[in-house]
């Protein structure tokens, strides 16, 4: 039997109308097993992020179809979305908030417990910041860093089967980076899947377990860890042969 | 739905502007029916309604709609498992609430004075005044919902949104008013509000938000 959480179909996404219109997705076809960790990489511009934001519903697609968690119908596929957390473009946060808030008002609207934010402050290393400061301080004066992380905490927040992160070692520094890979592994062995854009591809190279790089709309490049393993191809010349670099 | 109502509650209690809000239109309220204006001798004329309340009622639809946009905070609620359309009707629910409260204060404070100031009273035609103010205060919410759902933008909402409210409640009150029965324009200011609450529901259900 098939374990596919994400299976997509030919989808097709443009922004504008008439004349003025440009297809960013074109056509695109994807299938993400449950527990893989999906490293995308491409270009700027190559459709990444309008991909996570169809898959978030926060933009309608034009053609195909998406199916997450075996929902298919789009009248229902909000559904499947409450097993998704993630980061898209930024993290999804009132910045005039504090970080205690921010969390609060999105485990009231899952009804979740305060004990699950205070697990999940530490899961992200936010709780050696102090009470004051996550209770009272606005988002907006911290680091992007901690920001970052705050995202990733709203994102484990329900426990979700799928995170989306896009670039999400943005404002990391180093230690920051190096407790991120340590999380996504963590989290994958408790069999949260992954589907991680990122531009930095030996940082993408030590989590992912399968790749898939993107140009001009479309997968041109689909191969598992594994495989490119065995082909002796580290991933950066696997991406420079299929993108036609060099 | 429940949830959703109450996490957008949540969050406008913990914003500092809510208050803000709420002390103004107090201020403002008590300070226009205390101030005696040229001519206005009779109880009803000091029982008037603060002219900034269309800028304060379009001030809670920036905070509630459209600063989402702005702050990117939309895919967050999708995730979270939400019909678009539950997700605009919580907080128009939500944006509902805090505004009759915010009206009741712009009546009611001036009533109280008002009746003070006059040795107790109450206008005749109270009814009609109360009719008239919440279906208009109805409509005010709608046409600024649909405005921050299309413009999406803080500043221009603020200036759009209280622009038509304030340009459409005047040609009502000074035109409309002294010749048409009050029943009639209640009736037309709530059709009106129903008709741009469905455009924002249906508009918001197929909008990208980011």
């Amino acid at each position: 039997m098939s374990d596919n959480i994400i299976i997509i179909e030919n989808l097709i996404k443009q922004y504008g109308k008439g004349s003025k219109s440009k297809e960013v997705i074109k056509g695109l076809n994807m299938q993400l097993v449950r527990g893989d960790i999906f490293g995308l990489v491409g270009r700027n511009g190559a459709g990444k992020t309008t991909l996570l934001k169809c898959i978030a519903g926060i933009v309608l697609p034009n053609g195909g179809s998406i199916e997450l968690f075996g929902e298919s119908n789009p009248k229902k596929l909000h559904i499947s979305r409450a097993k998704i957390g993630g980061i898209i473009e930024k993290p999804p946060i009132d910045e005039d908030l504090s970080a205690w808030d921010n969390l609060k008002i999105y485990a009231i609207r899952m009804g979740i417990s305060d004990e699950r934010i205070r697990e999940v402050l530490e899961t992200v290393d936010l709780t050696c910041h102090g009470n004051a400061v996550l209770k009272r301080a606005p988002v907006k004066t911290f680091s992007l860093g901690m920001k970052q992380r705050l995202g990733i905490a709203i994102a484990l927040l329900g426990k979700p089967e799928l995170m989306i992160l896009d670039e999400p070692l943005n404002g990391l520094d180093p230690e920051g980076i190096m407790w991120f890979r340590e999380l996504v592994l963590d989290l994958n062995k408790q069999g949260v899947s992954f589907i991680i854009s990122s531009h930095l591809l030996r940082e993408l190279n030590e989590v992912a377990t399968c790749y898939g790089i993107m140009k001009s709309g479309q997968i041109i490049g689909n191969i598992t860890a594994d495989k490119l393993h065995k082909s002796g191809e580290n991933f950066e010349e696997y991406y420079k042969r299929i993108v036609g670099i060099g | 739905m429940e949830r959703l109502i109450k996490a957008n509650f949540y969050k406008l209690i913990k914003r500092r502007e809510t208050y803000f809000l709420l002390l103004l239109i107090c201020v403002e309220s008590a300070v226009s029916a205390s101030i005696p204006k040229t001519g206005d001798t009779m109880f009803i004329d000091r029982c008037n309604i603060p002219l900034a309340l269309d800028v304060e009622l379009a001030f809670l639809a920036v905070i509630i709609f459209a600063e989402n946009y702005a702050k990117g905070t939309w895919y967050g609620e999708f995730l979270n498992g939400y019909a678009r359309r539950n997700i605009i009707i919580s907080k128009l629910v939500v944006y509902g609430i805090i505004s009759l409260i915010v009206s009741i204060l712009a009546v009611g404070i001036p009533f109280i004075i008002s009746s003070w100031i006059n040795g107790g009273g109450y206008p005749s035609n109270w009814h009609a005044i109360l009719s008239v103010f919440f279906s208009k205060n109805l409509f005010i919410i709608s046409v600024m919902t649909l405005t921050a759902i299309l413009l999406r933008k803080r500043i221009i909402t603020l200036a759009v949104g209280t622009g038509i409210c304030f340009f459409i409640t005047k040609i009502s009150e000074y035109l409309l008013e002294p010749i048409i029965p009050n029943i009639v324009i209640s009736f037309t200011y709530i059709l009106l509000s129903f008709i741009f609450i469905m455009l924002s529901i249906g508009n918001f259900s197929f909008q990208e938000v980011q």
